[in-house]
């Protein structure tokens, strides 16, 4: 065994060249995959978190309209209560409120709220404040420092920060998202805003909604979610996350063998002949296979260790990106699971590679067959270069695979990111155009808050100010008004997602039984918007009149048909309380239009969810909606100004009644988006980058390897004459060839799968950017005209007869 | 007229000490001659091959084509030499794994950028029987057969002069019966000057002249 190691060490040392080029393989293949999975595993952990952060610790969230009240009931005292306050603005950050709250001891013992720097608030005058908001909104202050701050009211206040906490994720009222605390004060401050949601941990084993219910019925609560419904809800796409993140793991450590396969390849001539010369020295069979393990793992469990450790370092910057708490218990055992996978592959790799070659006769070993056996190909040209060039190419799939599948791999993988990329961007756009303001009042829904009018929407008389204003009517361009919960009732036969109450107001107007509800919305849309739409009709022609009286719908199911009746159950609810009250009537669709392409060319986003028709047909069927979503465009840009006055008015007379009411304009709109896209940049390009490294290193080691191998041959043609400008341009053709075809073969299967991804997504529209290939193209064909240059120039430094001997 | 002027070579076995492959060789080999050099593994016969091939320089003397001393020139000017003058026939063949026999033919004339004189392709394919062959592969010839398609890659671009190293050191008798023959039929038809390296006492006994190395020293003629 020591004479064995002995031999594998001086093997290793003596072909520095090849053995380095190897083990930094071997160190960007453990690399790669334990990166990736790193990444999936943290981005499944944050998402986990967030749920945890939501659902995991609380066993539901109550609106109160008095919290000290709700807070003493002997219910309550029973387990943990967790108190939100309502937003107070900071002048300079006014899109940035400040949500106070307190947490008793038991939330903090939960780990609901985690210290991270100074002390829990412990009197009025103290706040603690979560990091990402104290780093965002207060910059420049740190523990100990004063900040003030305007109240809703007007009062201005001093406070100081008591602590730093960690950053707390939304709690969610039903399928809804509820602002939780960025700030933590001290049961002692007072506001004049009450307390208005309060996130409840009951002790173990307490029926949740036996007691919510009750809790909600004799007026301690207004009403409740549980926490354990969301939950179940969210655990199920949190399984089916983890399978994702399990499925595209085990794609990557395809990848990853893939490649460990090509270097795998590229060395195996050289093995063949290497046994043959251990077989006439006296090496057993069983030895041999020892010596080329060995090698491997020699090369291998170093790389794959110092590989280990550089992405466990990487592990708490990735953890950030993802926001998840950094284990490192975890992020170990991904480091030393994903390591030890690479390290063995590549040893099985060699085994699978030695055990073939080991057992051929030794003369076989020593003379290995020609690796090209068949013609195969009638091609044949007069240009040298070209005639070698294509030959070669034809007649040597196994080299070629093992000097392109990198390049292949890397291409395909550009090719699928660039499309994510362009995909995300339209999203981008099409979130960002055409409309200057969006208003979404989908959040006044919160019981406990106001009055039970918030669940109006921007109201008719708000609707009027902006759309029958004469002062902004003729200025707003393309508008789309989702009203709110306007619903439409399609005949299907199933049963299954009905909302009883509805159904049964349904059959009390004389449906009969078996009607599915299907929860979409007319919106109701400006004359320029339905000009626009005109390009995306596909049956049918719009008919403007008819859409403005109320009478025909444009669908945006491809299933209908022009002609088609449908008829819409509109339910209105002035509050909580009371029954809703139907409003029954049918329309005709009069076109169909296909709402992706639409959306897809950046156009009405907003409109996905429904049929679409006039704004005028509300009026006309005199239907006194609401509306939760309205997107507008400023005609004339120079109209900005007038428009966004009446918008901020409308704003501040639903804050003024403690109403929420959220306006984005595009830049908002543009900067959330870009915030997604930009974490996925940075994720693709670390891909990129990395599978380019790989393919880089791949592609010099295979073609340096067929370069080398051919020494006599370059030798034979060298003494017949050939110059040192013709072997460049020899190598350079063959290698354009072999790139070229790598290339392409990775463009058509990148390309192949976007399209899968379009078909399947509905993301017709979405192509990879050629842009990303014209950049990305040029690297690997400079490093092919380099790797040409520099082989022609060192074969010429190797003396002819040296060549001629096959020596290095 | 191929003339030898005192050529020296040695090689550097460590940091101070040398051997000597060739010790002030002189030779004068007219044109249209048969020439063997013979002589024990290590007499530096190859290597004496090499230099006037212009593969290799000696460390003092000189070569002269017609006057032309090739120790002068430069390498790119010797490629180009080696290409218009010298064809080479090796040991081991050397043949393009991937192009026929056709192709591996021709290929010279195709880095020479010339056109192919079908004329001398058809003569020397007849001579060298290989017109059954021509579509294969190297790998799918014999020994015998692959030298002889070196052979007529050597002669592709009408040199005036071919030098073999070992021509038949790798051939079965058979073969290498049949590529000796041959090889005499071409210097005989051709009239080209042809220098052979080789350790066949048998072979060298078959016609031209002959000269024996020892220690890199030239000791018969």
């Amino acid at each position: 065994m020591k004479y064995i190691l002995h031999y594998v060490s001086r093997t290793i040392i003596l072909n520095r060249r090849k053995s380095i080029i190897t083990a930094l393989f071997y160190f960007f293949a453990s690399l790669f995959f334990v990166l990736q999975a790193l990444f999936l595993f943290s981005w499944n952990a944050g998402n986990e978190k967030r749920m945890d952060m939501t659902y995991g610790v609380h066993d539901a969230v109550f609106a109160v309209k008095n919290a000290d009240e709700f807070s003493s009931l002997d219910i309550t005292k029973r387990g943990t209560i967790y108190v939100t306050g309502s937003a107070i603005r900071n002048e300079d950050y006014s899109d940035r409120p400040i949500v106070m709250g307190h947490a008793d001891e038991n939330a903090i013992a939960l780990n609901c709220i985690t210290l991270l720097e100074g002390n829990f608030p412990q009197n009025s005058n103290e706040i603690a404040l979560e990091r990402s908001f104290l780093s965002l909104v207060y910059p420049r202050s740190a523990v100990s420092d004063e900040i003030t701050f305007t109240l809703s009211d007007g009062e201005e206040r001093s406070m100081k920060i008591c602590g730093v906490i960690n950053n707390i994720s939304n709690m969610q009222w039903n399928d809804r998202s509820v602002p939780m605390i960025n700030a933590l004060v001290s049961e002692d401050f007072s506001y004049a805003v009450p307390y208005s949601f309060v996130s409840v941990k009951f002790t173990d084993g307490t029926d949740v909604d036996t007691i919510s219910k009750q809790l909600v019925e004799n007026g301690s609560a207004i009403a409740y979610t549980p926490n354990q419904r969301n939950s179940d809800i969210m655990v199920i796409t949190g399984i089916s996350d983890s399978g994702a993140v399990f499925f595209i793991i085990l794609l990557m450590l395809i990848v990853t063998a893939l490649i460990l396969l090509s270097i795998t390849m590229i060395s195996s001539r050289g093995n063949i002949m290497q046994a043959g010369m251990l077989k006439t020295a006296g090496f057993s069979v069983k030895t041999i296979s020892l010596v080329f393990i060995l090698r491997t793992a020699m090369l291998a469990a170093p790389c794959a260790i110092l590989a280990g450790a550089a992405a466990f370092v990487s592990s708490f910057w990735i953890s950030d990106i993802f926001g998840a708490n950094q284990n490192a218990a975890q992020a170990g055992l991904v480091c030393i699971l994903g390591v030890a996978g690479i390290f063995l592959l590549a040893v099985l790799f060699s085994y699978l590679s030695i055990v073939s070659s080991v057992n051929k006769p030794v003369i076989e070993n020593l003379k290995p067959k020609a690796s090209v056996t068949e013609s195969g190909t009638n091609f044949t040209s007069q240009n040298p270069y070209v005639l070698y060039a294509v030959k070669s190419f034809l007649q040597n799939a196994g080299e070629i695979t093992a000097a392109c599948i990198t390049v292949f791999i890397s291409v395909v993988i550009m090719v699928f990111c660039s499309f994510i990329g362009v995909a995300l961007l339209k999203d981008i756009s099409s979130l960002t155009r055409p409309y200057d303001f969006h208003i979404d009042t989908a959040y006044t829904k919160m019981p406990g808050e106001v009055s039970s009018d918030s669940v109006k929407g921007i109201t008719k008389t708000d609707y009027a100010a902006l759309y029958d204003n004469p002062d902004t009517k003729q200025i707003i361009g393309m508008a789309c008004f989702e009203p709110y919960e306007l619903v439409d009732e399609t005949i299907y036969s199933g049963t299954e997602n009905q909302d009883e109450s509805l159904m049964q107001t349904a059959k009390d107007m004389g449906y009969p039984d078996g009607y599915r509800l299907k929860e979409t919305v007319i919106s109701g849309v400006s004359d320029e918007t339905l000009e626009t739409l005109n390009e995306y009709v596909i049956k049918g022609k719009i008919n403007i009149s008819a859409l403005k009286d109320g009478t025909q719908v444009i669908s945006t199911d491809k299933n209908d048909n022009v002609g088609d009746r449908i008829r819409y159950a509109v339910l209105f609810s002035d509050n909580d309380e009371e029954k809703p009250r139907m409003l029954d009537f049918e329309v005709t669709v009069c076109a169909v239009a296909d709402i992706k392409l639409a959306e897809n060319a950046s156009l009405i986003k907003e409109l996905s969810r429904g049929n679409i028709w006039s704004i005028d047909a509300y009026d006309a069927l005199n239907i006194n909606a609401g509306y939760n979503r309205v997107a507008l465009t400023v005609k004339d840009k120079q109209y900005f100004a007038k428009l966004a006055e009446v918008i901020n008015d409308i704003e501040q007379y639903y804050k003024s009644g403690g109403l929420s009411l959220w306006v984005t304009d595009n830049i908002q709109q543009s900067e959330s988006a870009q915030q997604v896209y930009n974490a996925f940049l940075a994720i693709s390009k670390t891909v990129c980058v990395t599978l380019g490294v790989f393919s880089v290193i791949s592609l010099i080691s295979s073609l340096s390897a067929k370069i080398s191998r051919r020494r006599r041959i370059f030798g034979a043609l060298r003494a017949a004459g050939m110059t040192r400008a013709q072997l460049f341009k020899l190598l350079l053709t063959e290698n354009l060839v072999y790139l070229a075809a790598a290339f392409l073969l990775g463009l058509l299967l990148g390309g192949g799968l976007c399209l899968a991804v379009s078909l399947l997504s509905g993301y017709s529209a979405a192509m990879f950017s050629m842009w990303e290939i014209a950049v990305y193209a040029p690297v690997y064909f400079a490093l092919v005209i380099l790797i040409s240059l520099y082989a022609s120039f060192k074969s010429f430094k190797t003396s002819v007869v040296e060549s001629l001997k096959g020596v290095e | 007229m191929i003339k030898i002027n005192d050529i020296t070579k040695r090689y550097k076995l460590d940091k101070d000490n040398t051997i000597a492959a060739l010790e002030g060789i002189n030779l004068e080999i007219p044109d249209g001659e048969l020439l063997f050099i013979i002589g024990k593994s290590g007499s530096g016969k190859s290597t004496l091959l090499h230099i006037i091939g212009g593969l290799d320089r000696p460390d003092s003397g000189g070569v002269f084509y017609n006057d032309i001393n090739i120790t002068d020139k430069k390498e790119s000017e010797l490629s180009v030499f080696r290409r218009d003058n010298i064809g080479f026939v090796f040991q081991d063949y050397n043949l393009i794994p991937e192009l026929n026999a056709e192709e591996n033919i021709k290929y010279p004339v195709y880095l020479g950028r010339k056109k192919i004189d079908g004329e001398l392709f058809d003569y020397l394919v007849t001579a060298l029987e290989l017109s059954e062959r021509l579509k294969h592969l190297p790998s799918q010839l014999s020994g015998g057969q692959q030298q002889r398609v070196a052979i007529a890659r050597a002669l592709m671009t009408d040199p005036s002069v071919i030098l073999c190293d070992e021509p038949t050191g790798n051939l079965d008798s058979a073969s290498s019966e049949s590529v000796q023959r041959l090889l005499l039929k071409l210097h005989k038809e051709l009239n080209k000057t042809v220098v052979i390296v080789t350790h066949d006492a048998d072979f060298s006994s078959k016609g031209g002249r002959t000269v024996i190395l020892r220690d890199g020293k030239v000791v018969a003629e």
